[in-house]
């Protein structure tokens, strides 16, 4: 039950994170490498601002305001320049955006390690389980995002013009959305996805420079699960959930990252566009 | 919206046209060449010790810069594989030497060349059905999985705090001090330096450039992608891991903690600010990227700043992370770009422009 919850929040955590990766990707064809650090940040900005003595859902609403306001202007700043060009220069611009973003954590923050205080400590016993608060309350917090994320960009109508952008750039631009306007909006969610799943983490666990890392097990969610869809995210967020919580308990916490990437190159070798990839998307020779 | 092409040097009109070091037959690049090499001979009469040091770890970022940008800036394969690559380097040479007590230094550096060679096909294999993003991802997974194994086999198998390196010898020659570890380096950069361009000016090298522009047509004109891109990674994962030997050697121990991420990063930022499919670019950006940290810290102790080392550290962290940036946007071509620049306008003064020279080159 303990271990079943671990794997139920973790999940929920790495699926968040995809979700703000993957969204990015499919709109603006950017592979946001910084998914971590940008996640880390805003868990201090959230950490931070209620050490300050605001409630936790201030925090929240703190973080959210900034993780927004960050993802515009990393757009503004930087993707908006790089919009058709080749890809791996965008993947470039992130891999230098990771680092910058972790000088000013170290900066700003100090880079030492804490903790989101969520105002929930302890533990309940539910059918005879010891269950972590915090554990819980991050997974449903985790939850909560991805249905929201789900259901707006299934039913509303910007999320209808996102989904044209990710099938057909070209012919969803003649049919009148806002190429800039779509991809803007999707850096600003997808940096909302992000800073909420790197809060909860800090409720989780810690925030902490190091934390950044939870961004490497999200992109290899996204790739297992296919880098263009959000229903593989959620597929490869288990998958690598799982493998990773087994391992830390059942053999040794410092490989948790080595079973994952075994699945990854397992998944690439079989189904080189991930589990549901689109497999167009996947041109080779 | 800016859709400003992204415009890569071509290896080709580079080398012919531009580049310094373009064995041409002629006076005048004779004559820069002979100046060249003589004022880097005589670079360690001239510098102190401390800077001949930094001198030498310059110049094996150089060696493993040119290699990575032959993967990354040629073929286009974007590595964040590089801080593991070197340390199969390091890790090949440290166990080498702690199996085989004794054992000569050029041959620990061929076996560490032949791990990385080895390793660099591993890891190619995924790539040959996997494009650009995914052989980032791939490669940056490969970096963790490797740290975590070296973590490993320096607990369980080492159950020490790393590998003490001893005093490098070719041939009874001990390199023992800063000046001839400078001479070696040297001479191993240059000839990384040569072969880079001489690999790029043949058919090896234009079929890496042509898969990095554009795969189906370099496949279509009678290329095969599979074969250029396990070169490629092969060539360029077994001069990094010598480079990773050479700098355990130098350094004198081998330990899992200096192959971090920010090492990857950091060559990622010398080739993308020397200029990314440019060999003088790596070499410029090899040479900055290394003195960086330094020159920074100079900066503060000349001002009288006291700052503590974990806010330099962190702005080290912003400025490496601005200039990756910063390149990309404004000058994608880098130093190396910048370089060219400067040399035409200084010919062509008082011009602005060459007249006999059509724009359309």
């Amino acid at each position: 039950m303990t271990l079943l919850l671990t794997i139920v929040a973790s999940w929920g955590i790495y699926a968040l994170l995809g979700m703000g990766i993957v969204i990015v990707y499919r709109t603006s064809r950017v592979l946001n490498i910084a998914g971590g650090e940008l996640a880390v940040f805003v868990g201090y900005v959230v950490a931070t601002s209620i050490a300050q003595g605001l409630p936790f859902a201030a925090g929240l609403a703190v973080g959210a305001l900034s993780a927004a306001a960050l993802g515009f202007v990393v757009f503004l700043a930087l993707f908006r320049r790089l919009m058709g060009e080749a890809p791996h220069v965008g993947l470039m611009v992130t891999v230098g955006l990771a680092t910058f973003v972790n000088g000013v954590i170290v900066i700003v923050f100090g880079g030492g390690m804490t903790a989101v205080q969520t105002g929930f400590a302890g533990f309940v016993n539910v059918a005879g389980a010891r269950l972590a608060v915090p554990d819980l309350v991050a997974a449903c917090g985790a939850w909560l995002g991805i249905g929201a994320i789900a259901l707006a960009y299934r039913l509303t109508n910007l999320g209808l013009q996102m989904r044209a952008v990710a099938e057909r750039v070209m012919l969803s631009a003649q049919r009148g959305v806002n190429f800039d306007r779509i991809v803007a909006l999707s850096w600003v969610i997808g940096l909302l996805a992000l800073g909420l799943a790197g809060s909860l983490h800090g409720a989780r666990a810690f925030v902490a420079v190091s934390a950044a890392v939870i961004g490497i097990g999200a992109l290899l969610a996204c790739l297992i699960g296919g880098m263009d869809s959000l229903k593989g995210v959620v597929v490869g967020a288990f998958i690598v959930s799982v493998a990773e919580t087994l391992t830390a308990v059942y053999v040794d916490p410092r490989y948790v990252l080595l079973v994952p990437v075994g699945i990854l190159l397992a998944v690439l070798a079989v189904r080189p566009w991930g589990l549901f990839g689109t497999v167009e998307e996947f041109r080779r020779v | 919206m800016s859709r400003r092409s992204f415009e890569w040097a071509p290896a080709s009109l580079h080398l012919a046209a531009h580049h310094p070091f373009a064995l041409r037959r002629g006076w005048v690049q004779w004559t820069y060449v002979l100046a060249g090499v003589l004022a880097l001979l005589a670079v360690p009469s001239v510098l102190p010790p401390y800077w001949l040091h930094l001198a030498n770890l310059s110049l094996i970022a150089v060696i493993g810069a040119v290699a990575l940008n032959l993967l990354t800036g040629n073929a286009r394969l974007v590595s964040l594989g590089q801080a593991a690559l070197l340390g199969v380097g390091g890790f090949a040479a440290g166990l080498l030497v702690r199996a085989f007590p004794g054992i000569p230094f050029p041959i620990v550096l061929c076996g560490a060349t032949v791990a990385g060679l080895l390793i660099g096909l591993i890891v190619a294999l995924p790539s040959l059905r996997l494009r650009v993003l995914y052989v980032a991802v791939t490669t940056l997974a490969l970096h963790f999985a490797a740290v975590t194994v070296f973590a490993i086999i320096q607990a369980v198998v080492l159950d020490s705090s790393g590998i003490n390196m001893p005093v490098a010898a070719i041939a009874g020659f001990e390199l023992g001090s800063a000046v001839r570890w400078y001479f070696v380096l040297l001479s191993l950069a240059a000839l990384t330096v040569l072969g880079a361009l001489n690999l790029l000016r043949s058919h090896i090298g234009r079929r890496w450039v042509a898969v990095g522009e554009h795969d189906v047509a370099a496949e279509s004109l009678g290329v095969s992608v599979a074969r250029a891109k396990l070169s490629v990674f092969v060539v360029s994962s077994a001069v990094v891991s010598s480079a990773g030997a050479l700098s355990a050697y130098y350094i004198g121990t081998v330990s899992y903690e200096s192959y971090n991420f920010g090492l990857a990063i950091s060559y990622l930022a010398m080739i993308i600010i020397g200029g990314l499919g440019s060999v003088l670019g790596s070499v410029l950006g090899a040479v900055l990227i290394t003195l960086l940290p330094y020159a920074l810290d100079q900066v503060f102790a000349v001002v009288g700043l006291q700052i503590r080392a974990s806010t330099l550290a962190g702005l080290q962290e912003m400025l490496f992370g601005a200039l990756i940036v910063g390149f990309l946007l404004f000058e994608p071509r880098g130093l190396a770009e910048v370089w060219r620049r400067v040399r035409t306008a200084a010919a062509d003064w008082p011009f602005r422009y060459r007249a006999a020279q059509r724009a359309t080159r």
